[in-house]
């Protein structure tokens, strides 16, 4: 035993206390800033953090949640919160929490300083998450609704300059088609030859003339006639069906070269819908106008869900498996846990009361149960409720994350009623309202996600609506067009629906205002639009048009050609028919006689 | 450079005062901190023991060191090691789950792959390591250092005024 060694290890304890003594608040409030900054997108800050092992307990003077879309203003601030946790839990790690109070909860204040922290670049390999790429999909949606410019309505379109830029596919495709029809009709012409029947109705001539009628004198010589024109009759049906045949398998094969006509004209079609993408001109359909207005807005909101669904199913995928890892971090290895039917998990905020105000001193409560590193263990999903109420305005927030099953479920569902509109801001358009500067509004909305399934709906109500625009007064017609439409609105109704799987995914925005300014759009600037596609339109056509009627020209021409080859031969097999029937007829009528001689000797050898 | 310095300090303990059981005894503890993870609340017993037993502590800096270049290089091992202590074993799952629920026990981290494949075998190793490590400074004292000592140099060495004043200086350090 070494007595030096022992004092040392006395100090040394005696220094461990006092240094954690003096640097654990600091300690913890950087460790729960830190990681509350990294959830939250932006600065976290707590204010005089306090943690006594009396108790245990842990208060602290202020919080200041920045919002991530404007980092000068707090999402979240509260005043002074103090909350116990449970002792032996902790020597295990375990934060256990069975009552935590915040009040005095105010949102959208102002902060000192800014709360903007650097972007963290993602790494390689990471992988995207269903809620990261929907998000994504979310906001290129609305980017992709900025390229309708409305300005673009009170430009003249060159069309000329278009056609010139454009590379129509429709000339090339024709020549091929029309390569295609050549090589068929040599290929039909080769055919038709090769079955030329000269040969067979020169055999079949010869057949016939060799039937003497004169020889027809007796009963036999008739049956050995009438055999031999059957015969003949014979190789003329064959060659009469094997031509028939030929001709029906022309007939369908042209008339496959005819839909090359159809095909051309998509071929046409596509280069008209080229050049449209190319002129830019704008489609008047109302989800653009709607989404132009209010998609940027409504995706902000949905993505900030879709981040708090995000990071609670990221700590979801943190749970530990006892499944072995193949090749762990050096030196770090892997942690196999072994929870009893009583164990807790490593964090357990089992109720935090809420209380305070929302903006405009609407005053609002709920609770939030069983925030847990892990549901499953607990066995008890998340539950939000909040609420408020103050004259005509209420506000309610239910929703649950669900993570006790295999699949994720989540659902959130809002209702915010008569809540006082100010400077609510719409788009950054010169035309269009860049704000709605007052009004009353109603927000219904829900959003239920199971797996990677979405089913979100929002509708939002608002009256006396009265909006605001970038330049006092409108300048041209377009412009003033457009004001007069909003100016005349008092009421406005925004139906969103947001459904599907992330790689199929339903993003709709309807408008009451949709159909008012689609209307005036039209009025104002749709004709000049409709000539101007009109014009590229008949561009392309003239472009093709002759192409085509050549295509259409020698399909009819080789058809034509190819039918009159085969008619021919049919005429020669039709005549050997005909001849071979007057044959047939003057043997009969030789018969006739025959019978007639015959009778005659026959009554004369009965004569008395 | 280090494995000149390392050799250069093991000479050093080994022709110092310390008794034999002194030096296996801070090679053996120094060994578990080097082949586990460091942060782990075992290493805060073992350096407990180190500071209060009366065992050599330079080799068990030595000794950390060396073992930590052994720790890097054998930790896929330890994790496969580890995991089928943790996880194979299934008569141990119940002793596992107790200990895994009592304070302060969860925070040793003995479940981790790594943490427990290292630990278990450096306790197999504590004994024979201890035995070999103590049975070689012996023999090293027996064999090697008694020649050296009755080498010429090291006798005319020993002779003069300046070893004198520090054998007595390392005798007061001592």
């Amino acid at each position: 035993m070494r007595k030096s060694g022992t004092i040392i290890l006395l100090v040394i304890v005696a220094l461990v206390f006092a240094i954690g003594y003096l640097l654990t608040d600091s300690l913890f409030e950087s460790l729960i800033e830190d990681t509350a900054t990294e959830l939250n997108g932006a600065l976290v800050e707590i204010d005089d953090f306090d943690f006594s092992l009396a108790g245990p307990k842990m208060r602290w003077q202020r919080l200041q949640v920045t919002d991530p879309a404007n980092t000068m203003q707090n999402k979240i601030e509260t005043g002074l919160v103090e909350f116990n946790l449970e002792f032996w839990p902790l020597l295990s790690g375990k934060f256990i929490i069975e009552n935590f109070e915040l009040s005095g909860i105010k949102t959208g204040t102002a902060r000192e300083t800014d709360g903007a922290i650097p972007i963290q670049e993602k790494e390689e390999g990471d992988k995207e998450s269903v809620i990261s790429s929907t998000q994504k999909k979310l906001n290129d949606q609305v980017k992709e609704e900025t390229g309708f410019d409305l300005s673009k309505l009170s430009q003249k379109v060159n069309v000329d300059s278009i056609v010139s830029l454009l590379k129509l596919q429709s000339p090339e495709k024709i020549d091929a088609a029309r390569k295609s029809v050549e090589q068929n009709y040599s290929k039909w012409q080769e055919k038709i030859s090769a079955l030329n029947p000269e040969k067979e109705i020169t055999e079949i001539q010869g057949q016939i003339k060799s039937i003497d009628v004169k020889k027809v004198k007796d009963l036999d010589s008739f049956n050995k006639a009438l055999s031999a024109i059957k015969k003949v009759k014979g190789n003329i049906d064959k060659l009469d069906k094997d031509y028939r045949s030929t001709k029906k398998e022309f007939s369908t094969d042209y008339s496959g070269a005819s839909s090359v006509l159809g095909q051309i004209d998509e071929w046409v079609k596509d280069d008209y819908k080229q050049a449209m993408a190319l002129a830019k001109l704008p489609d008047f359909s109302t989800q653009s106008i709607a989404k132009m207005l209010f998609g940027k807005k409504i995706v902000n909101q949905v993505n900030e869900y879709l981040g708090y669904i995000g990071t609670a199913r990221g700590y979801l995928n943190k749970i530990p498996s006892s499944k072995k890892e193949p090749d762990p971090p050096r030196l770090k290895g892997q942690d196999i846990y072994f929870p009893s039917d009583n164990a807790r998990p490593d964090f357990w905020l089992q109720k935090m009361a809420l209380s305070g105000n929302l903006s405009q001193d609407m005053p609002l409560s709920g609770t939030v149960t069983d925030i847990s590193s892990d549901p499953k263990m607990i066995g008890k999903p998340v539950d939000i409720n909040i609420s408020g109420s103050s004259k005509s305005r209420s506000y309610g927030l239910a929703g649950q994350l669900n993570y006790l099953d295999s699949i994720p479920r989540e659902n959130f569902s809002i209702d915010y009623n008569g809540f006082a509109i100010t400077d609510l801001e719409l788009s950054k358009s010169a035309y269009l309202p860049t704000a709605i500067k007052k009004g009353n509004g109603f927000i219904k909305a829900s959003l239920n996600m199971r797996g990677d399934n979405f089913d979100g709906k929002i509708k939002f109500t608002s009256a006396q609506v009265a909006f605001a625009f970038a330049d006092e007064k409108p300048s041209g017609k377009l412009a003033s067009i457009v004001r007069d439409v909003f100016n005349g609105t008092k009421e406005v109704n925004v139906d969103v629906i947001l459904k599907g799987r992330k790689d199929n995914l339903v993003f709709a925005v309807k408008s009451n205002l949709d159909e008012k300014l689609g209307n005036a759009f039209k009025a104002a600037a749709g004709k000049e639009i409709e000539q101007a596609k009109e014009k590229i339109r008949k561009k392309i056509d003239k472009e093709v048009a002759a192409k085509k009627a050549e295509v259409e020209k020698l399909i009819a021409e080789n058809k034509k050609k190819l039918e009159a080859e085969l008619q021919k031969y049919q005429a020669k097999i039709d005549a050997q028919k005909e001849e071979l029937e007057k044959k047939k007829k003057a043997i009969e009528d030789e018969k006739k006689k025959l019978g007639k001689k015959v009778t005659d000797k026959l009554k004369g050898l009965f004569k008395p | 450079m280090f494995p000149l310095q390392f050799l250069g300090k093991l000479i050093t303990i080994l022709h110092s005062g310390a008794t034999p059981s002194q030096i296996a005894g801070g090679f053996i503890l120094g060994m578990i901190i080097g082949l586990t993870p460091f942060w782990s609340l075992h290493n805060l017993l073992v350096l407990l023991l180190i500071i209060i037993l009366n065992v050599n502590i330079a080799i068990a800096i030595a000794s950390t060191a060396l073992f930590s270049l052994f720790a890097y290089l054998l930790d896929p091992l330890f994790h496969s090691f580890g995991y089928f202590l943790l996880v194979d074993l299934s008569f141990m799952q119940g002793i596992y789950m107790t200990l895994y629920n009592i304070p302060i026990i969860a925070l040793s981290r003995f479940n981790n792959t790594v943490v427990m494949g290292s630990l278990v075998t450096s306790l197999i190793l504590l004994i024979p390591v201890f035995i070999m490590v103590k049975n070689g400074v012996i023999k090293y004292r027996e064999n090697v250092l008694a020649r050296f000592e009755k080498l010429k140099v090291v006798k005319a060495i020993k002779g003069t005024k300046i070893y004198g004043w520090y054998a007595k200086y390392a005798e007061w350090r001592a």
